[in-house]
């Protein structure tokens, strides 16, 4: 009996002993780290992949020389990634006379530029948002959001502003950038700049030049509903 | 490729990206010429400058224009109706009514009577006479004047045309001194009861007929402020009249003489009449037969100029000039080049230009003068009806609107004389560089006009871009 209890005593006293000792450090060589080695690895708080996306815009057309025109758009698109994405859409609006162009139609210059007024349009397209991101907002809030291009073909009707107000349905291929805020998982702001291209018939000039390449550049802002993911 | 070359290889493409939008402004729009008028607006005021050719051979075409115009004015609608005023909706209404009605009722016009005759060394060799070099006959006669025709003819037949009594019938028995009728010939009779016992025995004139000259003097004499073209020196006397007036050059003391003939925003309607051609010297030389210098002088002035000749037979294909002397069965030749500058002038400024005579070549008669004061008086009223551009246009761009709704281009249609008729529409009349209306698409009263063009030889202003 008194042997076993003090085999028990030797061996408790070697254990104390090894638990005391600092572990050994080991090195693993991985060799040399390159730029093509990092990804950055991020969680998307908001995810778009396998989401629909449905919105609705307000716009403005600012840049032509004798038009001004306030313009919305509905769109609805589906996300195949989180950054490839389709999208199709409506648009509708009406070009003003801008300041320039009542000037011209005054009595001193009596000029009247045959200017087309934009009524709607249809396209679809591609998106393509290589970039997530989160931003600052006053040291107060982190606000995720997206930047992506966009490239659409469509068509575009417009209406000579001149009396006979004839009528211009026009192919129309059209290139964009915007970025997407991410308000919550299911909404989104996105503010978009695109320049659609047209190629315009002008049925009043046709005897001497009637095909015409017309740009309408659009800034325009709206709310998104993103879907459930599929 | 290093970082820095990627880098900037990125930002070319944003800019890029971000200047495309801006291109937009220099979206490419033809651009038209605007013609805008509303039709109350438009100016419907005619001031008619007769210049009657006062020679002795004149006095067939004279009788002529008297008996006749009567007709002129009626084509002008009432006499006595005045102008256009609208103050009230009442007015509007009225003057709706009457211009749908009888179109010439709105026009405004007035008369003034000159002659051919610039020298003033006929008749009284120091004054300027009634008539003289652009002076006037009588008063301005007014369409709001009651006796319009007797005024008018009492200063054409008492006061201007050189009568021969040898050819005037003495009497007339189916006129009777008093009565309104204008007579179916002019005699001593009538002559003694419109103008006074013999009052028209003493007209004299003639020698050398210079009808623009007369009218730019006329011109000159009407308004406030004339042009430097004016203040030249149109005969070789440099006697004074008694107001202290030189009767041989055109100084600042001649200006007002004709006060009252021409008003401001006015259309100018030279109507000329003689059986010679222009022999103006001042700014011409004989021989000439461009009338240039004088339709710049008239051009100088804040008027549109129209200018109407009723003149020798004129043979553009023979390059001939033919017009009969009074009481003579056989024409004489008139130099080409002095008929053809009123020619030129008349197409030039969008009037017309009249043969005198009638019949062929080996007959003498005195044309219709129905026909051409009914011609003058289209020229009148088409004044509400045609459109004056500021720029000639390319015709096949020409859009016209009338209260915003398009008017198409008038179809011509062949009325078998060779004589122009069209429909309803426009038609753009190169002479005037005009749209004029047709028919029923003849403006109404406070329509608004619209004419769209592309302008041949651009813009007439720079514009601000």
């Amino acid at each position: 009996m008194r042997l076993l209890a003090a085999s028990l005593l030797t061996l408790a006293l070697a254990s104390s002993t090894a638990w005391g000792q600092q572990p050994e450090l080991k090195t693993v060589d991985i060799g040399v780290i390159q730029d093509s080695d990092i990804s950055v690895v991020q969680k998307i708080l908001f995810p778009k992949a396998k989401r629909t996306e449905l919105g609705v815009h307000l716009g403005w057309m600012p840049f032509d020389a004798f038009t001004t025109t306030p313009m919305g758009a509905l769109t609805f698109g589906s996300h195949m990634s989180e950054s490839l994405g389709w999208e199709i859409g409506l648009g509708g609006g009406y070009g003003l006379k801008n300041g320039t162009m009542r000037k011209l139609e005054g009595p001193a210059y009596a000029v009247a530029p045959d200017a087309y007024r934009y009524l709607g349009s249809a396209w679809g397209g591609i998106q393509w948002a290589p970039i997530y991101a989160k931003m600052n907002w006053l040291g107060r809030k982190v606000v995720h959001h997206d930047v992506y291009g966009t490239a659409t073909a469509g068509a575009t009707i417009e209406q000579a502003i001149l009396p006979d107000n004839a009528m211009a349905v026009a192919p129309t291929v059209g290139l964009g950038v915007g970025m997407r805020f991410f308000l919550s998982d299911k909404a989104t702001l996105r503010v978009q700049l695109k320049d659609d291209i047209l190629a315009q018939f002008r049925s009043k000039t046709a005897d001497s030049q009637g095909l015409f390449i017309k740009q309408n550049a659009s800034i325009t802002a709206g709310i998104t509903l993103l879907g459930k993911r599929k | 490729m290093s970082t820095d070359a990627h880098g900037r290889t990125a930002q070319a493409r944003l800019a890029l990206l971000f200047a495309l939008p801006m291109l937009a402004g220099c979206n490419k729009y033809e651009l038209f010429a605007l013609a805008g008028y509303e039709q109350a607006s438009f100016q419907n005021d005619a001031d008619v400058i007769f210049v009657i050719d006062n020679s002795p051979s004149m006095e067939e075409e004279a009788s002529a224009l008297g008996l006749n115009f009567q007709l002129f004015i009626q084509a002008l609608a009432d006499p006595t109706a005045g102008g256009v005023v609208t103050e009230t909706l009442s007015d509007a209404v009225d003057n709706y009514v009457s211009y749908t009605t009888v179109r010439g009722s709105v026009l405004d016009y007035q008369l003034g009577i000159t002659t051919t005759t610039v020298d003033s060394s006929r008749g009284t060799a120091t004054e300027m006479d009634p008539g003289e070099a652009g002076t006037l006959i009588g008063p301005v006669i007014s369409r709001g004047t009651a006796e319009v025709v007797p005024d008018f003819l009492g200063q054409l037949l008492c006061e201007t045309t050189n009568w021969n009594q040898t050819n005037l019938p003495d009497e007339d028995d189916a006129f009777k001194c008093g009565q309104e009728a204008i007579p179916a010939f002019i005699s001593e009779e009538y002559l003694d009861c419109l103008c006074g016992e013999g009052a028209w025995e003493t007209n004299q004139g003639g020698g050398t007929e210079q009808p623009l000259e007369a009218a730019l003097l006329a011109m000159c004499r009407a308004v406030e402020n004339p042009p430097d073209v004016c203040f030249h020196s149109y005969a070789s006397s440099d006697a004074t009249d008694s107001e202290g007036r030189n009767i041989g050059t055109f100084e600042d003391n001649h200006i007002g003489m004709n006060a009252g003939l021409i008003r401001e925003g006015a259309t100018t309607v030279i109507a000329i009449v003689t059986d010679e051609g222009d022999n103006s010297s001042q700014y011409l030389s004989n021989g000439d037969d461009d009338p240039s210098p004088y339709l710049d002088a008239f051009a100088q002035f804040d008027q549109k100029v129209r200018l109407a000749a009723i003149g020798p037979r004129l043979d553009t294909e023979g390059l001939q000039a033919t017009a009969c002397a009074s009481g003579s069965t056989e024409r004489d030749t008139v130099p080409y080049w002095s008929v053809k500058r009123l020619h030129t002038a008349a197409l030039s400024t969008g009037g017309f230009y009249a043969d005198i005579t009638q019949g062929g070549d080996t007959d003498c008669t005195v044309s219709d003068f129905s026909v051409h004061l009914d011609n003058l008086g289209s020229l009148l009223v088409n004044l509400v009806n045609a459109f004056e551009l500021r720029s000639v246009p390319d015709p096949s761009t020409i859009r016209v609107f009338v209260d915003s709704e398009e008017v198409a281009e008038a179809v011509r249609v062949d009325d078998g004389e060779g004589d122009a008729l069209y429909d309803n529409g426009w038609t753009y009349e190169p002479a005037q560089n005009a749209v004029v209306f047709w028919g029923t698409a003849v403006p109404d009263y406070n329509a608004d006009v619209q004419i769209y063009y592309r302008p041949l030889d651009g813009q007439p202003r720079v514009l601000p871009f």
